[in-house]
């Protein structure tokens, strides 16, 4: 595309920017930007800018130099914190997600003992339905489930294996969080 | 009362320190740059985006992402086209979250936000107003950089984000078009841009 272009553009755009083009020295540039495409659309566009900024000037709300500055040093601040704090939060994802695999590849090892102790509850349930009330219940779901730890010590095994790993997660974490 | 042990405010000292280490210029230099930028800053931003207010949010963030930037030199007008580039950048950013349907409301909002001055002033500003609002996005950005703040071609490609090349062919399509609107406004080109 061919664009209708006059060299003397820059020229005008400088006259109005000085204020020169509205006096005797602009005499001349304005009888020539009367008959050239450009130079005219250039004048019409630049006086119609102007304006426009000029009605800006009159609306202007701007904060102190002084609140943009301390803003400016809060915000660095909360970035600066939020890059000490990535490695934290880095680990506290790493725990969530090993934790989380720990417990379901516990489960699929221990599945069958799941299974029964399943089987056991069941059997806690029903006897909580016959006797009736909260207090028989309880008896009796402690007594089972002494019972089966008597039968089984891997009950006993598990169980504190489970709350030994989850302290020792909690501990890690909370150095962590600490430091 | 809660107790401030010499820890915490061993803590805070340090964090402010960072926090000043961060910036590229100190707090003087700043106030200097600052009263030369704002204001053309704000009539940029608020004539792009079309409302005072947000212009006032985004002139804020825009030196706060200056002060923390890593600038490659300390020539004024670089510093100055970089933070235009970075308001430039913010506005784009909050248009392409708000939908079109608020966009238009906002910019008529702001038509009707013209405000004290003579009856004849307001209407010419509301014109132009309106004039502007039908130019693109970025046919507003090079018009105000290249007539307003007197940028040239390779200015404007750095603040806008374009091909220096095609600076050339978009300002005049963009001066053409608008040029093209101010003769078609229904009461005539104003008086004072005649």
């Amino acid at each position: 595309m061919k664009i209708p272009q006059c060299d003397r553009e820059q020229q005008v755009l400088d006259a109005l920017r000085s204020g020169r083009w509205s006096g005797p020295w602009g005499e001349e540039l304005r009888r020539h930007a009367a008959g050239c495409t450009a130079c005219s659309e250039v004048v019409l566009v630049a006086e119609a800018l102007r304006l426009e900024e000029g009605q800006a000037q009159t609306e202007m709300r701007l904060p102190s130099a002084g609140l943009v500055w301390w803003k400016a040093q809060l915000a660095a601040r909360r970035a600066a914190e939020e890059y000490a704090a990535q490695p934290i939060a880095w680990v506290e994802r790493m725990v969530r997600v090993f934790g989380g695999l720990a417990l379901l590849g516990l489960g699929f090892w221990q599945w069958p003992r799941v299974l029964g102790w399943l089987g056991g509850s069941k059997s806690v349930l029903r006897i909580a339905e016959s006797s009736g009330g909260i207090a028989d219940w309880a008896r009796e779901f402690f007594r089972s489930f002494a019972e089966g730890f008597g039968r089984s010590p891997g009950y006993l095994l598990l169980s504190s294996g489970v709350i030994f790993l989850a302290l020792v997660a909690s501990a890690a974490y909370a150095v962590w969080r600490e430091e | 009362m809660r107790e401030i042990t010499l820890t915490e405010l061993e803590c805070s000292n340090v964090t402010a320190g960072v926090a000043e280490e961060a910036f590229h210029m100190d707090e003087q230099t700043f106030r200097v740059f600052y009263e030369k930028t704002s204001r053309p800053l704000w009539s940029y931003l608020s004539r792009l985006s079309g409302d005072s207010a947000l212009a006032e949010d985004l002139v804020q963030e825009a030196y706060c992402r200056f002060l923390r930037a890593n600038l490659k030199s300390d020539d004024e007008a670089y510093q100055k086209n970089y933070l235009f580039r970075i308001g430039t950048n913010l506005t784009r950013d909050h248009w392409r979250r708000q939908p079109r349907e608020e966009r238009l409301k906002a910019g008529a909002t702001e038509e009707m936000r013209a405000d004290d001055r003579t009856a004849e002033r307001i209407q010419q500003s509301s014109d132009l107003g309106r004039v502007l609002n039908r130019l693109k996005p970025r046919e507003r950005e090079i018009l105000w950089l290249a007539y307003v703040e007197g940028s040239s071609h390779k200015e404007i490609a750095e603040v806008a984000g374009l091909k220096a090349g095609s600076v050339r062919l978009l300002l005049f399509r963009a001066r053409h078009k608008m040029a093209r609107l101010l003769r078609e406004m229904p009461e005539g080109v104003p008086n004072i841009v005649k």
